[in-house]
């Protein structure tokens, strides 16, 4: 039987089977943008010509498709979403347009405002009121609510997202409005906030609420397609949806909590980084993703994927938990300039994959970072991409010398420059993952995934001090394995709001089992199996105005002193974040969240790379680190595992470089991977 | 109480003695102590920061990095300052009042660009006023700079280097630089504001598509009594209700993004949780509509705020702000945002419009606060702006 990862991109439809030994196989179709679901079955097709099978006898003889999808992220990208209305507490409706009264970009003052998903004429108040405690100070209005309704329904809006103030506490009234939302417009997608984040805070709640009801029609259309197709093609199994948290769902859930699936894609790179770590036996890694428009970047600690509930995407609050991956706009792809100071920088502007670099010779003439790195001889210009590209050498000196002249340097400087700025931004996004979130990297590895990271990793090592790095195999094919492993996973979340002092033990235990209970019993619809719950709390000091997130783990649950132990983590987490803890003040329970995972059987593991004699550089070059010196060439394909390499040197496969700088020491792991170890700063000195 | 710059940590001890002393002499211990240990703790941050790259690269290194940085902030914006048209140019600013008896104060600024320098001259402003709207010179001196900061380049960065072509004169005993004793508690908001304002109005002349109608000015109101829930004691500062942003020939302004001197930078804070934490109710807290300036593009609007005091013993509120009678100014042919207009009704008494520095204002149980606050000013000719424009706002109900 086969499991299969699906991995839907910008350009292709990756798709990867694994059987029961493990093996894996690739098939890659072109992404279909209009109708994603074309573009996966036939990918699913060319993957069955390549396992010499027929579709059918593929799907029937699958157990399991877990996939990545961009659908919704395309939809807030490209404000192709549904047309939303709103139904809020009457007096209330600008709450999503005030965005809490901030603004982006603080030195812009001539930016104009963005355009709320749900627009002022769309956002209907009705008279209904909860006061803070839960109680009803104003019983719905039925005439108030007939009204807003039938406005909508003239409107033809598509979709519906209620939220009304106080929801988190009782969803009643929530409820008896979707009741009359779902009788009048039948065909709407209608989306309650006490449903999608029932917790406190107005904005990030209505926010939610609403991207939720702007990508809902377009994720329950492309995956209801989806399962048809598949369906037809005779697949039985489960299909399950890779969600921004990096735990899977079944695709019903995958609908209902659409805005869930909006970090869908990337999800699955970090998916893949949790399978090196297990593979490696490391729990402290750093994925780093580098292609050629942007680079993402996100973080495991003892084998756990960071979360962050601060997120937005294309502006856009979202206030669920979802993996904290930091995306910069910078590549190989990305172009250098120099500024009317005189000050070099790299992107945000890339040359993209047309014109694409200069050295791709198709008109492309400003230079951008893969120029830099033929240049500097980091690249072989006959066997870039496997010989499919040809590299222009002198096109890439004639654009890189305009930096050059801007400069006043020799044409190689403004290259080692444009390298080292671009590596300089790489590092401050690391730390943005890392040590902004109170997280020294220096004893992580740096994973490093995409064409273009080989090159730039072990520089940034350095950077931060980190001293391995490992390069793995096909970026895509270790997704899907990531995406396979990815447990079921359930979060849940209900506020308190309690000052610790007069919360009783009991009391906050059993809110933490309550909302375990719920999680478990959703789970259970889909699933018999090992099932998981761990426990966190957002938390603050009494005048505090912001929360941090409280892992509690730790706590003995049944303890007398529950409330001291939970306090006591929550200290512990302040003063790791911001040097310091006041342990005197009063301590705030603001939201109890629990995750609820069901652990999904494991795939079998990859093979072994047979024992072989250690390989012969395939040849020399020169290549410009600090000065010019001839390096030796290796076939990363064709090393023995347990081979040594010692920088510098250069390793090349089909999909990328790897530049070992001096003093860098690579191995080859026993599934053909590089994992190097980079000097610490003395030890370069004496190098 | 004044306190010089002075050390309060010695040798990395925090001095005890000093930290009670201020204590003492604030209203909110509590809250006090927290703002200081988050302030001590990123300055904590930035010292690790630092020591880190000079262990990394040396003090040398550093330090010639740093003046690199500024000299090259420097060339960036002399090479924005340059393309401005040379010439002098003139610009004013009124204050409502200093809430003891002077009115229509006038920040003037006299601005001179020649090249790539910029002289500003603020020594014809109004002489000092007994209230607490005078500047101190620390004060004046950056808010004339976060003027130059809102004209650079968003991408300039804002160091010193940034500032050097600029040049300030003020003289000692105006609003602008009041002499040691006179209350300044108002100054970071105002004048400071209509400092920001005098000087883009007079640059509006040499860099027009740059230069942005004025932001909403602050109106607060603090709120002290009881919370019957706890019977504990509560102070509640007011941010919500935000004024408009400026129109700029970006666009429209910001609705409610509040005022120029933060542009943006506070959060209001969740409803929710100010109801959770505090005796309040909001009942209403929208845009406000007709209150952003005309122009080509209209200013923000302002907010509209109706709150309920869920009090079972009487309380006291003071105010502090500007704007109830001058609105944030329009520029270059577009209208002034209309002004805040704050009422209070309280059982038993008249209705009571809000002025905006008073004290001791008595509020009953279940006593309201009606908010209008101003818009921002509106850029460019009314007669300019398009059709679809002014269709669009009348029917998301911005205007009526």
């Amino acid at each position: 039987m086969y499991v299969i990862g699906i991995d839907v991109g910008g350009t292709f439809t990756d798709v990867v089977a694994i059987d029961g030994e493990g093996r894996s196989t690739l098939a890659k179709a072109p992404t279909t943008p209009a109708d994603q679901s074309a573009g996966v079955i036939d990918g699913l097709t060319r993957l069955a010509a390549e396992l010499g099978i027929g579709l059918g006898e593929l799907v029937t003889e699958t157990e399991r498709i877990v996939h990545g999808t961009t659908v919704a992220t395309n939809a807030l990208l490209e404000r192709k979403g549904a047309k939303v209305g709103l139904i809020t507490t009457e007096g209330h409706r600008d709450v999503l347009e005030m965005r809490e009264g901030l603004k982006d970009e603080r030195y812009n003052l001539r930016l104009p405002p963005p355009e709320p998903l749900a627009p002022r004429d769309l956002r209907l108040g009705v008279a209904e009121r909860l006061n803070s405690d839960g109680t009803v100070r104003v019983p719905i209005d039925g005439k108030s609510l007939q009204a807003a309704v039938e406005t909508l329904r003239q409107e033809n809006v598509e979709a519906v997202a209620i939220c009304f103030l106080h929801a988190y506490r009782d969803p009643g009234h929530e409820r008896a409005a979707a009741e009359a939302v779902r009788k009048a417009l039948s065909d709407a997608y209608v989306t309650l906030s006490s449903d999608v984040l029932p917790q406190i805070k107005e904005y990030e709640r209505v926010s939610t609420t609403v991207v939720n009801a702007y990508v809902g029609p377009v994720v329950e259309g492309y995956l209801t397609r989806l399962a048809e197709r598949l369906t037809d093609a005779g697949y039985a199994g489960p299909l399950l949806i890779i969600q921004s948290h990096g735990g899977v769902t079944p695709v019903d859930e995958a609908v209902r909590l659409a805005v869930g699936t909006v970090l869908s894609g990337p999800a699955g790179g970090v998916g893949g980084g949790l399978h090196c770590a297990e593979i490696l036996g490391a729990g402290d890694l750093i994925p780093f993703d580098m292609g050629g428009t942007s680079t993402d970047i996100s973080m495991i600690a003892g084998g756990e994927p960071a979360l962050s509930a601060e997120r937005g995407v294309a502006g856009q609050r979202i206030a669920l938990p979802s993996l904290d991956i930091v995306s910069l706009g910078a590549g190989g792809g990305s172009v250098a300039h120099v500024d009317p100071g005189g000050v070099l920088h790299v992107g945000p502007e890339s040359a993209g994959a047309d014109p694409g670099p200069a050295c791709y010779g198709q008109g492309g003439a400003r230079p951008t970072v893969t120029d830099a790195n033929l240049l500097l001889g980091y690249l072989d210009p006959e066997n870039f991409l496997g010989g499919r590209q040809y590299l222009d050498r002198a096109a890439a000196a004639t654009a890189v010398s305009q930096i050059a002249e801007a400069l006043g340097v020799e044409t190689i400087q403004a290259a080692a420059g444009i390298h080292r700025v671009v590596n300089t931004r790489m590092a401050e996004g690391i730390r943005l993952v890392s040590v902004r979130r109170g997280v020294d990297p220096r004893g992580f590895a740096l994973l490093a995934f995409g064409g273009a990271a080989g090159l730039h990793v072990t520089e940034l090592a350095r950077h931060l001090e980190i001293s391995r790095v490992v390069v793995p195999n096909v970026a895509s094919v270790l997704s899907a394995w990531g995406m396979l492993a990815s447990d079921l996973r359930v979060e849940g979340v209900r506020t308190h709001v309690g000052d610790a002092a007069t919360l009783e033990a009991e009391g906050l235990s059993s809110l933490f089992q309550e909302i375990e209970n719920e999680g478990r019993a959703r789970l259970a619809e889909w699933f018999e199996g090992t099932v998981l719950a761990r426990r966190a709390a957002d938390m603050r000091y009494g005048e505090q105005v912001f929360e941090i997130d409280v892992p509690l783990d730790e706590v003995d649950w049944t303890a007398p002193d529950l409330l001291n132990q939970v306090a006591s983590c929550f200290h512990r987490r302040h003063e790791a974040l911001f040097t310091y803890a006041l342990e005197d003040q009063e301590v705030v329970l603001v939201n109890a969240r629990v995750a609820v995972t069901g652990e999904l059987p494991a795939t079998p593991r990859e093979a072994e790379l047979p024992d072989r004699p250690a390989a012969e550089p395939k040849g020399q070059r020169p290549v410009h680190i600090g000065d010019w010196q001839v390096v030796e060439v290796f076939d990363l394909a064709a090393l023995a595992p347990g081979q040594a390499i010692q920088g510098p040197a250069v390793v090349e496969s089909e999909t990328t470089t790897v530049l070992l700088r001096p003093g860098d020491r690579a191995v080859a792991t026993p599934l053909g991977w590089l994992d190097i170890e980079v000097p610490g700063l003395e030890m370069e000195n004496g190098t | 109480m004044r306190i010089p710059p002075i050390r309060f940590y010695r040798r990395g001890e925090m001095r005890q003695d000093l930290l009670e002393i201020m204590m003492l002499n604030v209203r909110h211990p509590r809250d006090f102590r927290g703002d200081l240990a988050a302030m001590i703790g990123s300055v904590h941050i930035g010292e690790r920061r630092l020591g880190a790259l000079m262990a990394e690269f040396g003090a040398e290194t550093v330090e010639a990095a740093v003046g690199a940085i500024l000299d090259a902030s420097e060339r960036q914006a002399r090479a924005v300052i340059s393309g401005w048209k040379d010439g002098v140019y003139e610009g004013e600013a009124l204050l409502d009042d200093d809430g003891h008896g002077a009115e229509d104060i006038a920040i003037r600024a006299r601005v001179t660009k020649r090249g790539s320098d910029l002289e500003v001259d603020l020594t014809g402003s109004d002489p000092q006023v007994k209230g607490f709207i005078n500047s101190s010179h620390a004060n004046m001196q950056s808010a004339v700079t976060m003027a130059l900061a809102f004209l650079l380049d968003p991408e300039t960065p804002k160091n010193d280097g940034a500032f050097r072509p600029l040049t300030v004169k003020a003289k000692p005993g105006t609003v602008v630089w009041a002499n040691p004793g006179a209350p300044v508690t108002l100054c970071t908001s105002h004048c400071g504001q209509e400092i920001i304002e005098a000087v883009v109005k007079a640059l509006a002349g040499a860099c027009p598509e740059r230069a942005m109608a004025g932001w909403g000015r602050r109106f607060r109101i603090a709120i002290k009594g009881e919370d019957p829930r706890t019977g504990k004691p509560f102070i509640w500062h007011m941010f919500h209700a935000r004024p408009g942003a400026g129109a700029s020939s970006g666009g429209d302004g910001w609705n409610s993004a509040g005022e120029w001197h933060s542009a943006g930078g506070i959060k209001f804070g969740s409803v929710e949780v100010a109801e959770v934490r505090f005796p309040l109710y909001f009942r209403r807290h929208e845009f406000r509509p007709d209150s952003g300036g005309e122009g080509q593009y209209r200013g923000g609007t302002g907010g509209s705020l109706e709150l309920v005091l869920e009090t079972e013993t009487g309380s006291l509120a003071n105010t502090a702000g500007e704007g109830a009678k001058h609105g944030a100014c329009g520029i270059l042919g577009g209208k002034d945002g209309a002004t805040h207009h704050y009422v209070l009704k309280s059982d038993g008494m008249p209705d009571r419009v809000l002025k905006t520095k008073e004290e001791g204002i008595a509020v009953h149980p279940g006593g309201e606060f009606h908010v209008e606050s101003g818009g921002g000013g509106g850029w460019g000719d009314p007669g300019q702006r398009s059709k679809q424009d002014r269709e669009r706002d009348r029917c998301l109900g911005m205007t009526s």
